[in-house]
């Protein structure tokens, strides 16, 4: 594996969302291409963080992005159930009278 | 009237943007108006399926039929959107369908429906996951799926080419002199005129309508999907369940109090990015877009009960659309008689993705004089004013 110099890595070589690989330049050329102008409008142009670990990993880099790139009052993206990736089969009966 | 026609669209959902598209194409002037994203509203909120296996044979099946056409179409002249078209499964439930079923078949072909019936060998050879004890099922070949909001942007891309401007996190109202709609105000006070307003904004469209003292009888109807992560795939077809056209005609079928009462019934989507949709439910619950129990357990123990293998696959996210519903499940399409320069296309309940390409071109249609490609009758917004 090659080394890269912090001097010579360009976004192309900054993996921001591991499980889907969008790197740095994949979001900037997205964000460009698609005039997005939301933090959920990038995730949804680009699945940073719709992958099975559901931004674990990505979600302070890209929420960094947002603070840079979008105004405050843009949309974000909610988190949303589950809290973390379950089998199917835990589902069945939760939460009801048998 | 000489000139270019000037159309503003208020709403940039998929509805807005096949409009925009068809009117540009038409050679008028469009200008689109969100008060959000592209598409941030019901249209990313759904699933992409592009059915004609669940439509009401007769005007309903034509109507699905017309946009599956127009959409081939545009799949070869838009930039891409992950459609494909694979058909699309409808399998039964319990013995007592079969006879429904086979009606249901025979009736979709002589409207010229491409279906076909599945005995219980046939529908177990197609879709070897299937629980054992399905009896049958329904195959229409012409079913096709895509990214919703992918295919939004597509077409509002094109429109851009063509010439029209599109202004998302631009909220609008409609403008008003003597009872005619002359254009949109945006919420700066910026005027901006036009011969013909179309107001494409689903669940929103009565908010926008409301001042103008207009019945416009849409209700958002919120349906919850789940997301199942990549792993081994329980086949790559579209797969529903029959009593999904009970649910969502609001016939009864015989399944728990539970499933009733929240309209769950399968609807199992494979995605471009291999992960799977997982539908459905429908319920009126005002606005709400949170995903809820029961409803995300009930889905899942519905998609079990086809998908018993599924117990295993992960689910890694849920989420929810508002579906905008009318009384006799059409939409409202074209001019409104009774307001000069207001064009309505919205309340395509869960048909909206499907009936897009269909829905933009009669709005162009409509507009600009052409013979419709449709009959647009059952569609006029006319049929639910008061005498």
């Amino acid at each position: 594996m090659s080394r890269v110099s912090a001097s010579n890595a360009g976004p192309d070589d900054v993996v921001v969302c591991r499980c889907e690989r969008v790197t740095l330049g994949d979001l900037e050329r997205a964000r460009r291409a698609f005039r997005v102008s939301s933090g959920r409008e990038l995730k949804l142009s680009t699945r940073a963080s719709m992958g099975i670990c559901q931004g674990r990993v990505c979600r302070s880099a890209l929420e960094a992005l947002d603070a840079e790139w979008f105004s405050p009052e843009a949309d974000r993206s909610g988190s949303r159930p589950p809290a973390r990736a379950v089998p199917f089969s835990a589902l069945t009966g939760w939460g009801r009278d048998d | 009237m000489s000139g270019t026609l000037r159309v503003a669209v208020v709403g940039a959902g998929v509805i807005g943007a096949a409009a925009a598209y068809y009117l540009q194409a038409a050679g008028a002037a469009v200008v689109v108006f969100d008060r959000g994203d592209v598409g941030g509203g019901t249209s990313s909120r759904c699933d992409g399926n592009i059915l004609a296996i669940d439509k009401e044979p007769g005007y309903d099946g034509v109507l699905a039929l017309r946009s599956q056409e127009l959409l081939r179409e545009l799949a070869d002249s838009l930039g891409p959107f992950e459609y494909r078209a694979p058909g699309s499964y409808l399998v039964l439930d319990t013995e007592e369908e079969v006879e429904t079923a086979e009606r249901w078949v025979d009736q979709q072909r002589a409207f010229g429906a491409p279906v076909r019936f599945l005995d219980r060998e046939a529908v177990h050879r197609e879709l070897p996951d299937l629980a054992p004890d399905v009896p049958a099922g329904l195959y229409c070949s012409s079913d096709a799926t895509l990214n919703p909001l992918l295919y939004t942007r597509r077409l509002l891309q094109a429109a851009r080419e063509n010439g029209a401007d599109v202004r998302p996190h631009t909220p609008v109202r409609l403008r008003v002199d003597e009872s005619r709609v002359t254009g949109v105000v945006t919420d700066a006070g910026d005027i901006l005129a036009a011969d013909a307003t179309v107001v494409a904004a689903g669940v929103w469209t009565p908010s926008l309508t409301g001042p103008l003292g207009l019945t416009v009888p849409i209700r958002p109807r919120k349906g919850t999907l789940l997301v199942g992560a990549r792993g081994p795939l329980h086949g790559t077809a579209k797969v529903m369940e029959f009593g999904y056209l009970m649910s969502k005609f609001g016939r009864s079928r015989k399944v728990s109090a539970d499933l009733e009462r929240h309209g769950v019934a399968l609807v199992y989507e494979p995605t471009a990015s291999q992960n799977f949709l997982l539908g459905s439910s429908r319920e009126f619950v005002g606005e709400d877009v949170t995903p809820r129990e029961p409803v995300i357990s009930l889905i899942a123990e519905r998609a079990l009960r086809f998908y018993p293998r599924m117990k295993e696959s992960l689910f890694i996210r849920a989420y929810a659309g508002l579906r905008p519903w009318t009384p006799d499940h059409f939409p409202l399409v074209g001019p409104v008689e009774s307001v000069p320069g207001l064009v309505l296309a919205a309340g395509h309940e869960g048909d909206g993705i499907s009936l897009a390409a269909v829905s933009g071109h009669l709005v162009a249609d409509l507009l600009t004089g052409r013979p419709p490609i449709v009959d647009t009758g059952p569609l006029d917004p006319a049929r639910f004013s008061s005498p």
